[in-house]
This record gives structure tokens, C-alpha cells and sequence, in this order.
């Protein structure tokens, strides 16, 4: 095999951007990996001998590891359905009905994509702590109605009350962002025709929209799930003391416990969920959703 | 005439709950930063003023903030889009097997979570003696900016017609005349849109931040996390603080809408 010029210039200009993905990322994830194991790469953090006794605790019956992957899975798969459900909802008013002020204010619906993570978590922090505003309503509402006595903490909280406000104000505008597009796509014909066979608004999301964004929805609730059990800032500001995300888990192994083994460990099952959901949302982005709606 | 009315009373009602609930944490934000005086009984400030912006600039600790994240932004910028030009070259010029993999391995990084990344990182840089280095956060924050970066730059280079190059060359034009006449003319919205995005992705890097760079070099995000999630809470700094970065963040979002035709698809009905 002859490398042609072409070939040649691709490599060099290809170099730097392999050379910085294998220094800063490869080695790092090698490292963790094989550190989950008990084999070190650049010092003393873990025994230096191979040993099974990270994924020993990590999956033991009781242990905090594996209620915090339980945890973090549970709330964000919540946080992940509102967010889809309700960012579909709305991108489909907007698609159906086309509200003529919309076309003035869509910047606004950005703002949140541009927040960062950390000043959107304390944002809501200050809705949702007791002197709250938020808090104030929905304890005084609650209250009220006799539904409980005595003011539940809405953030900081053992349930992911907090995280979950959090997430999915950030999450909701990503999921309408996404949807919009696809939408978009779909031939107005047929909506008109379906109407006029006599087809309700939910008949007309549930035969044409759905099975025409399909692949859509599949992808951004995988991408929408991913970042919502990655993110940190916003368990580390709106989460309780316990029980954590799996990924505070590892931020206080490594800055207070020391305990690297079980940082390790914890970011390996990280890994196999990300290459999980990454598969799902990068199989189906890359050409289905295009050619579904086309 | 009547369904027309009512139309319009429910479309003011979705947008307006809507915008109510994007709006309604920065409000509150805006209220902390700017409150003087407010007691735990009160629903409302007493006293408004900017005590809280100035407390802020008294502070040697959240002075030096402002300098890390304003300096650190620029050069991560400059050093992501140095990474992804010539690479978004390649792979926006050239579809073969080599850019289609090396895009599926860029894209790969996307998935992975950031905090993995760090632990990670965190023994390589301690061996190097790295940890609480100011430049080595460039490449720390390079991480998450050169997926986006290089993907606005490829797409910005794809749009070049392939003939252009050619009959430029054919017409005696040497690489650097077809680098000046052709590619910056037609590339320079995505080359700019890729460059604020790694800007603003370091303007609110966090968690590589924490890990690599604090407790010497601690950039905005980690001046805030300090001030809310730490053992003491003090909102109103904390709110102040806010604002310096989430004003930018929004600036450069309307600047990414109006000039650079890079909306989100969100525009009009």
C-alpha cells in the first residue's frame, strides 16, 4: 500500500487532535479501568496488585455503591421521562399550531442551554430551599390540603426532589430543541389529510408523529438519560447528604475518602453506561432520523 | 373568528407558562444578587443595592477568580480551535474511512462522563507535578470543547465546494492564496461559532476544574460551589457571582442566534 500525498497531509493534520484524544482521554480511561482492578499506572493511589475486591464492595447486597447506581438511575430515568414527554409535547404545539408570538421569543427557550450546570443547580437551590419561593408555595399548598404537616425539604433531600427540578429545567429545553427539527420534517399533508378523516389531535400523535419521529425520541431519551447520570454539578449542589448520585460517589472517594479503588470501580460501570446509551443515541442520529422523516 | 380568539388565549397561556418556568430561577437569582437587606421573615427584600457585587471585588480569593476564568477562556478557545482547524479540514474535505472513524472516536468522547475523565487524569497529573497548574487546565478543558468545536468547523469546511479548490489551483493559486481567497471567506462563521463554543465551555468548566486545578487555581464555577455547596451558605455572593457568568453565557447565545445564523431550530413557527 503507496501513501499518497493526500494521505500524508491528513495524518499531519489528523496528528495533534490523536495525540491530545490519547493523552487526555485514552490513558485516563485505561488508568481507571485498569485501576478498578488494582493495577496502577502512575503511582500509589490503588494496591498495585491485581484484585477483584473493588467490584467485591461494589456489588455486595449492602452496599452504598449500588444503591447509589440504583439511585442515580432511578432519578435520572425520571428526570429523563419528563423532560422527553413534556419537551415532545410542546415541540408538537409548536409544530401543529404555530403560535405567530413564538417566532419573538424562541431566544428565550435557549437560555438554559447556555447556563452553566453549576449557576442553573444554585438557581433552583434558591427556588427550592426553605425560605424558597417555590418551597413556600407548594409546603403552604400541601399543607393546606392536609396532604402532609409539617414542610418537606423540596432540595437536599433524600428523594432527588431537587435534582430532579434541576435537571429537567435544562433537560426539557434540549429535548423541545431536538424534537423541533425532526418535526418539522413531517409533511403537513398528511396531518390535513388525517384531519380531515376525521382524526383527533392525540389519534394524530399517536398514528403519525410518533411512528415518524420514532428513532428521535429513542435517541435524545438516551442522550437526555446519559447527561443526566454524568452531570455532577447539579447532585453536587441540589442532592442530599444521602443517598448520592454515583457520580458524587466518586468526586468524595478521590478529594476526601481516598479511596481510589472504589472510584475505579464506580466510574467503570459509568463507562459501560455511557458506551450503552452512546451506542444508542450515535446508532440511531447518524442516519435514521434523517431518513425516517425524509 | 371565535376559535381564532381562542387560539390565541391558549397560545399566550402554553408560551406563557413556558417562559415563566425558564424565567423564574434567573429572576430569583437577579432578586439574591441584588437584595442588601433581606430578613428570614420577609417574603421580599428590604433594601436593594449593589453590596453584594462590591463584597465580591473586596475578596482577593474571588478577584483572582475573574482573572483565571477571563484568561483561561480565550487561550482554551485558541488552543481548541488551533486542534480543530487543520483536523475539521481533513475531515470536512475528505470523506474517507479515516474521517468517518476519526469522527465516531471524537464523538465517543462526548459520551463519556467528565468526572471518569478526571479520576483518571488526576494520577497522571500528579505524577507530572501538574496539579493546581494554571496552563495545564487548558488541555483539561480542551476535553469537552473539541467535540462541538470540531464539529462546527467539519460542517463549516463541508460546505466548500470541492470545485472551488480545484479551479482556484488550476488557475496557478498557491495553497496559502487558496486558504486566504477560498476557505477563510466561506469557513469563518463555523470557525467563530466553534471558537466562542470552546470559550463559553471554559468560561463554566467545573468538575476537571475541582479535581485538577483547585485549591490554587479556582475559576468562577468553583468560587460559587464554594460559596453554596460548601459547609457554609452565603446565596447572595454566591448570586452575585452568578451573574458574571451566566450574563456572558447568554450574551454569546444571542450573539450565536442573531449573527451566526446558528440557532438551535428553534426559530419562528
Amino acid at each position: 500500500m503507496r501513501i499518497t500525498r493526500e494521505d500524508l497531509i491528513s495524518i499531519i493534520f489528523l496528528l495533534p487532535l490523536y495525540i491530545f484524544i490519547i493523552i487526555m482521554v485514552f490513558i485516563p480511561i485505561i488508568n481507571v479501568i485498569l485501576g478498578s482492578f488494582g493495577i496502577s499506572i502512575f503511582g500509589e493511589q490503588v494496591n498495585a496488585t491485581f484484585t477483584l475486591a473493588g467490584y467485591k464492595e461494589f456489588l455486595a447486597p449492602e452496599s452504598p455503591y449500588l444503591y447509589s447506581l440504583f439511585f442515580t438511575i432511578y432519578v435520572s430515568l425520571i428526570a429523563t421521562i419528563i423532560s422527553v414527554l413534556a419537551g415532545y409535547l410542546f415541540a408538537v404545539y409548536l409544530t401543529v399550531k404555530k403560535p405567530p408570538i413564538w417566532s419573538k421569543i424562541s431566544t428565550v427557550m435557549t437560555i438554559p442551554l447556555f447556563t452553566p450546570y453549576i449557576v442553573g443547580a444554585f438557581m433552583w437551590w434558591t427556588l427550592l430551599w426553605p425560605r424558597g419561593y417555590l418551597s413556600l408555595l407548594i409546603n403552604g399548598l400541601l399543607m393546606k390540603l392536609g396532604i402532609i404537616h409539617e414542610p418537606i425539604p423540596l432540595v437536599n433531600d433524600p428523594y432527588g426532589i431537587g435534582i430532579l427540578f434541576g435537571e429537567v429545567w435544562i433537560r426539557f429545553v434540549i429535548a423541545v430543541a431536538i424534537f423541533y427539527g425532526p418535526l418539522q420534517m413531517i409533511n403537513p399533508e398528511l396531518i390535513d389529510a388525517a384531519r380531515s378523516l376525521g382524526a383527533g389531535t392525540w389519534t394524530i400523535i399517536r398514528k403519525i408523529f410518533i411512528p415518524l419521529t420514532k428513532y428521535a425520541l429513542i435517541a435524545t431519551s438516551a442522550i437526555i438519560l446519559l447527561a443526566t447520570m454524568a452531570g455532577v454539578s447539579i447532585p453536587l449542589i441540589l442532592g442530599g447528604s444521602w443517598p448520592q448520585f454515583l457520580n458524587v460517589m466518586i468526586y468524595l472517594d478521590v478529594t476526601t475518602r481516598f479511596n481510589y479503588l472504589m472510584a475505579y470501580t464506580s466510574g467503570v460501570f459509568y463507562i459501560i453506561a455511557s458506551a450503552t446509551l452512546g451506542y444508542l443515541f450515535f446508532r440511531f442520529t447518524t442516519r435514521k432520523v434523517v431518513l425516517q422523516t425524509r | 373568528m371565535y376559535g381564532e380568539r381562542r387560539q390565541r388565549i391558549w397560545d399566550l397561556a402554553v408560551i406563557g407558562i413556558v417562559l415563566v418556568y425558564i424565567l423564574l430561577p434567573m429572576v430569583v437569582l437577579v432578586e439574591y444578587a441584588f437584595a442588601q437587606k433581606w430578613y428570614a421573615y420577609q417574603l421580599f427584600p428590604s433594601e436593594w443595592g449593589f453590596k453584594w457585587f462590591s463584597w465580591v471585588f473586596k475578596h482577593a480569593d474571588t478577584r483572582m477568580a475573574f482573572f483565571y476564568s477571563y484568561t483561561l477562556a480565550p487561550l482554551v478557545m485558541l488552543a481548541t480551535l488551533g486542534l480543530s482547524i487543520p483536523a475539521g479540514y481533513v475531515l470536512g474535505t475528505r470523506r474517507n474511512k479515516l474521517s468517518i472513524f476519526t469522527e465516531n472516536l471524537v464523538n465517543m468522547n462526548m459520551a463519556l462522563p467528565v468526572i471518569v475523565i478526571g479520576i483518571g487524569l488526576l494520577p497522571l497529573y500528579t505524577r507530572l507535578g501538574l496539579l493546581g497548574n494554571y496552563w495545564a487546565l487548558i488541555p483539561a478543558h480542551m476535553i469537552g470543547a473539541i467535540p462541538y468545536t470540531l464539529r462546527s468547523v467539519t460542517a463549516a469546511f463541508m460546505q466548500v465546494p470541492r470545485d472551488l479548490e480545484e479551479a482556484a489551483r488550476v488557475l496557478g493559486a498557491t495553497r496559502l492564496q487558496v486558504i486566504r481567497k477560498v476557505y477563510i471567506p466561506m469557513t469563518w462563521r463555523g470557525i467563530l461559532a466553534g471558537g466562542i463554543f470552546a470559550f463559553s465551555w471554559s468560561l463554566n468548566e467545573f468538575i476537571l476544574t475541582l479535581l485538577l486545578g483547585a485549591p490554587a487555581v479556582k475559576t468562577l464555577p468553583i468560587a460559587i460551589y464554594e460559596y453554596v455547596g460548601g459547609y457554609y451558605l452565603t446565596p447572595q455572593p454566591a448570586a452575585a457571582l452568578s451573574l458574571f457568568i451566566l450574563i456572558p453565557s447568554i450574551v454569546i447565545a444571542l450573539f450565536f442566534e442573531k449573527y451566526l445564523q446558528v440557532s438551535l431550530g428553534l426559530g419562528g413557527g
